[in-house]
This record gives structure tokens, sequence and C-alpha cells, in this order.
């Protein structure tokens, strides 16, 4: 109960954020906002069904792309909504069957495979406008304000984080948190292992398509860029840094990265350097993310076998595939 | 096809064969021993091309400049091992998220030392020319790339086969806790074996900076992909795994490159899922026994 208060003065401050801020800023709170929704679906993978992709961009790539092409050519937006989330659903499945039987640490690489096959293809293919990628995508007109932009971007990502947020809630979400947790114990007691991690694929290929269709229409065009690996780890350091298997850290890494990242880059001309050791320093002090700052904890980096966290989610020995 | 461009394009599927050897080889111990999965393995290798490149272009001395490539990868190895990796020893993913942070940092680094444009880095003298095959021609630094993969190969074959060191690494590969119930002072191991790694990674690297003639930032992940696919089809872990993972798309590269050059990215992808589907943990899997 006492969670809804807090949603209130976020909802409000969210709302009236475009009356202060200008409108540089609030360009960038929207871009934060569809990273974040593409974050977190990357969250649903890594921290709660403990699978490593590196090769999520593909999803927010096809949304992306596909979103351009059906605007490019006149059909609507639900309709281009549509066909990128089927079009990732069916990738997702194809993907998951093909890597069904192989363990954890071939799935990251068999992933990003793919996506790089995707990656280099968008860069040649006529259809994809090539290494200029597609520009000039019609927009419908209540975004091309910056303030429109802004308010719809926040919507549509309050939309995603309730869904994911219910969908995690749900049974299906519950039983992929004991996937996680444990495979093994999860099958003897009768889940379909195989086909709830297809299911979280699905599902996070759904979201991620999503904001790729949102980051099409936010930045009015698609470039090779959003299909690359760096899109992938960006998702991963947002990931992090906001806390693996916090579903809601994913906001908080997307606001480190984007805002803080683009108005610090100004001051500190390392800045991706640093983006990269705070990254690595995050990994091994602080796995839970930057929302759980102790600095007790600076100390372990010395010990040879730090005491392990209670709560991390991912990669327990006994919980993830890895091996 | 000719017999003389039969054999231009065998020798040349051999040469690549030889790149990616020396790229994957590194990848596919680390993984086997360590159960790390190494992404900054291909900004390792860049490393040692970047290095290369400045030395050689400081020094004229091209021998020099492959062993400076190869030390400073090791260096980097070495340091990322004992900083980043062991204070996560047993929890791999965890170890695979770092791996990911320090390429960040790594590719992040070469360009703020050397600049986001491609540097040019030409072939040492004596490896300049090319060599007449029948009717045909091959350049002399494919036969070089070739002799070097032959050297590492027969080296790494012998050091896995015969030394006390290669018999801990073989047996660290399939149960790492037995081996240090043994006595075995795995840690040190496990450095050595990460040193090791990242130096061949480094030289290869450095042979591959004027194979192409030019280094640029975005080096390192193309060849992380190509080492990725090579173990993937071999299986991780398997020595001789690598060997024919690296034979495998070495010549189909080549081969399926000179019918087709489009083709050769989708066919590294379809081979390695075709594979996957008939052999889950690769070509050559190593049987492993884990507590």
């Amino acid at each position: 109960m006492r969670k809804y208060p807090t949603l209130l003065v976020g909802g409000v401050l969210l709302a009236v954020a475009p009356l202060t801020l200008s409108s540089f800023v609030l360009s960038l709170l929207a871009q934060a906002a569809v990273l974040a929704v593409f974050a977190a679906s990357y969250d649903l993978l890594l921290g709660y069904t403990g699978i490593f992709s590196f090769g999520h961009a593909l999803f927010l790539g096809v949304g992306a792309y596909l979103a351009a092409l059906f605007l490019l050519n006149g059909h609507s937006l639900p309709l281009a909504m549509l066909a990128a989330v089927s079009a990732a659903a069916v990738l997702a499945v194809v993907i998951g069957a093909v890597t069904l039987r192989s363990k954890g640490v071939y799935y990251a690489m068999i992933t990003l495979a793919f996506a790089e096959m995707f990656h280099i293809y968008a860069g040649m293919a006529k259809v994809t406008g090539g290494a200029n990628g597609l520009i000039g995508i019609p927009l419908p007109s209540f975004i091309a304000a910056p303030v429109g932009d802004y308010y719809v971007m926040v919507i549509f990502a309050v939309i995603c984080f309730g869904a994911m947020y219910f969908f995690l809630d749900s049974p299906t979400g519950r039983v992929l948190r004991a996937v996680r947790d444990n495979p093994t114990r999860a099958a003897m007691i009768g889940y379909n292992v195989p086909l709830y991690l297809v299911i979280a694929q699905v599902v996070a290929a759904v979201f991620a398509a999503l904001a790729g269709v949102f980051l099409a229409l936010n930045q009015g065009m698609v470039y090779t860029n959003v299909l690359s690996s760096n899109t992938t780890v960006n998702a991963l350091l947002i990931v992090v840094l906001g806390g693996i298997g916090t579903l809601f850290g994913a906001v908080a890494g997307s606001l480190i990265v984007v805002v803080a990242g683009s108005i610090l880059a100004n001051y500190f001309p390392y800045w991706p350097l640093i983006l990269g050791a705070l990254y690595i320093i995050v990994v091994l002090l602080y796995p839970q993310g930057l929302m759980q700052l102790s600095f007790k904890r600076l100390g372990t980096i010395f010990r040879s076998n730090p005491a392990k966290e209670p709560n991390v989610s991912a990669g327990s020995d006994e919980g993830s595939d890895f091996h | 096809m000719s017999l003389s461009m039969f054999l231009v394009i065998f020798l040349e599927g051999l040469s690549a064969s030889a790149l990616l050897f020396l790229a994957a080889v590194g990848l596919s111990i680390i993984f086997g021993l360590m159960d790390i999965l190494n992404f900054s393995h291909g900004a390792l290798f860049m490393s040692g091309a970047y290095v290369a490149m400045t030395i050689f272009h400081a020094t004229g001395n091209f021998p020099l400049a492959v062993l400076a490539g190869g030390c400073a990868a090791a260096l980097l190895g070495l340091v990322m091992e004992r900083l980043a990796l062991r204070p996560l020893r047993g929890r791999p993913l965890y170890q695979a998220m770092v791996t990911i942070g320090v390429m960040l940092f790594l590719d992040q680094l070469v360009i703020e030392i050397w600049g986001p444009s491609l540097i040019s880095f030409s072939r040492w003298g004596p490896l300049a020319g090319m060599t007449a095959i029948m009717s045909g021609a091959i350049s002399n630094y494919r036969l070089f790339l070739i002799l070097v993969g032959l050297v590492v190969f027969l080296l790494m074959a012998g050091f896995l086969a015969s030394s006390r060191w290669g018999a801990m690494v073989r047996a660290g590969v399939e149960n790492a806790g037995l081996l240090e119930g043994l006595g075995v002072n795995t840690g040190l191991l496990f450095t050595f074996t990460f040193g090791l790694g990242a130096f061949l990674a480094g030289v290869g690297g450095a042979v591959y900076g004027p194979f192409i003639r030019l280094v640029d930032p975005n080096l390192g992940l193309s060849i992380l992909i190509d080492s990725f696919i090579v173990v993937v089809i071999g299986g991780f872990g398997s020595f001789g795994g690598t060997v024919l993972g690296s034979l495998l798309i070495g010549m189909l590269q080549a081969f399926i490159g000179y019918l087709s050059p489009g083709l050769t990215v989708m066919l590294n992808v379809v081979l390695m899922a075709v594979v996957l589907l008939i052999k889950p943990d690769g070509l050559m899997s190593v049987r492993r026994w884990r507590a």
C-alpha cells in the first residue's frame, strides 16, 4: 500500500517536468525513457531468468527498422508496432530453438553472432538504406515537438514497466525465477524448463522491439548502429549500474548513462573511459547496483574470495547453467 | 577452377585459418580451464596490434614489434586476471560481465591514445613480395602467417602434451577442483594460463595488422566474433577443436569468398547454427567433470 504515495509523487513530477526543464534535458529524458525500457527487457533475461544474451540489440534494431519502413511506406503506427512485435517474437522463437540445447555461455556467443549478421546485413542491403540508414521518418504531429516527444516516451515507458512488473509478478514470471535459481529443481517439480526459457526470450524480445519502435519515433531516423553490439553493451551497462534483477533499476541506470553521461561528458573529456572503469568497479563490488552503495565493500577487492551476496540474482553457482 | 587457382585459394584459406587459430586458441583454453568467457579477448588482440604498429614504425624491427605486441597484451591480461577476475572466481557470469567492462575500457583507451581513425601498418620488407605458385601467385605475408600459425600450433601442442604445466592445464580443464585438491596451486596456474592466452592474442593482433595493412579501433570486435564462432564450432576448451574450427572457417571463407564474397558472414553463422543443432557442445567437446 505504501507504494502508492511514491508512485503518485513520481507521476506528478514526471508530468510537470516539462514546465521547468529545457528542451535539451527533455529530449535526453525522452531518450532515457526508451533506453530504460530496452534495458529492462534485457534485465528480464539477465536478472530474472539467468540468460546471458549478447545480441539483444537485434530485437531493438528489428523494431526500429520495421517501424521506420512501415511509417515511410505510409502505414499507420499501430500496424508498424504489430509488425515489429510479431517479427521480434518469431525471431526469438527461432533463436531460442537453435540455442535450446546449448549451455549459457554458448547462448551469449550465438546471440552475438546472429545480431552481428543482421548488423552487417543492414549495412549492405538496399531495403535498410545501407550504411546511411533510414532518415526522414514521417512522425505523427504530437511527437514532433520536444514536449510531446517527452510525454509520449514517458507514457510508453510507464506502460511498459507496468506490463513487465505484472508479467514478472505473474505465475509465469515466478517460474522464470525458479528456473534461474535452480533449473534442475524446476524441471524436477514438473515445469517444462526449455519452454519457459523460450517464453522469457519472446517476452524480452517483444519489449525490446517496442522500445525499438519508439526509439525510431524519438530519433526520427534509424541507423545501423542500433543493431551493433555497442547497443547491447549499453543495455548491460544500464542494467548493471542500476542493479541486476531489479526491474526499476534500469530507470536509474538509464538516467546515469544517458542524462548524466551527456552532461558529464562536457566536463570530463575521458567520460567513456570513466564509465568503463565505473562499470568494472560496480560488477566487482556492488553487484546489486549503485543503489546499494556501501563503502564497506570497497575492501573486498583485495580478498581472494569475497563472501557471496545472499540475494544476487544471476550467477550463483548452482543457479546459472553456465558450465 | 584450375589446379593453380585451387592451390592459391587453399593457401589463402590456410593463412586465414592460422590467424583465426591465433585469435581463438587463448579464448578456448581460458574458458576450458577457468570457465571465463573472455569478451576482452578481441580488445587484447587489438592492443597487441596497436603496440606492434607503434614499435614497428619507431624501430622498423618487425620481430621485435610482434614480441612487444604479445608482451603488452600479456601484461594487460595478467593485471586484469589479478585485479578483476580473481576476486570473482567461481562466479562465471560476473566474470564474463567484468571482461565486457575491460573490453569497453581497452577499446576506449586505444581511441584516447591512438585516435579514432585508421592507421596504416605496412608490411616488413622481407615479407612484402609475392611468391609464384605455378601460374598463380600468393603474397609472402600469407605464407608467413601460415608459418607463424604452424609454429604456434606445434609449440602449444608440445606444451600441452608433454610439459608439466601443460599436463596441469589439461587436468584443470577436466576438473580444476580436483587438481587443487591434489596440491596444485590453481591460482598461479590460472594467472599463467590467462597470461599465455593474452600473449597469443597479442601476437595474433601484431601479425594481423600488416595483413590488412592497417589498425582501427573496431578491430577487436570483429575478431572477437570470428573467434567465438571458431570455438563454438570446435568445442570450448578443446585444443584440437580450435584447430578444426579455424581450419573449417578459414577454408570456408577462402572458397566461398572466392565464389561469392557477400555470403561468408551469413555462412559462418549458419554453419555455427547447424553444428549446434547436431552437436550442442561443438564438434570436439571436452568431457568435463564439475563438482
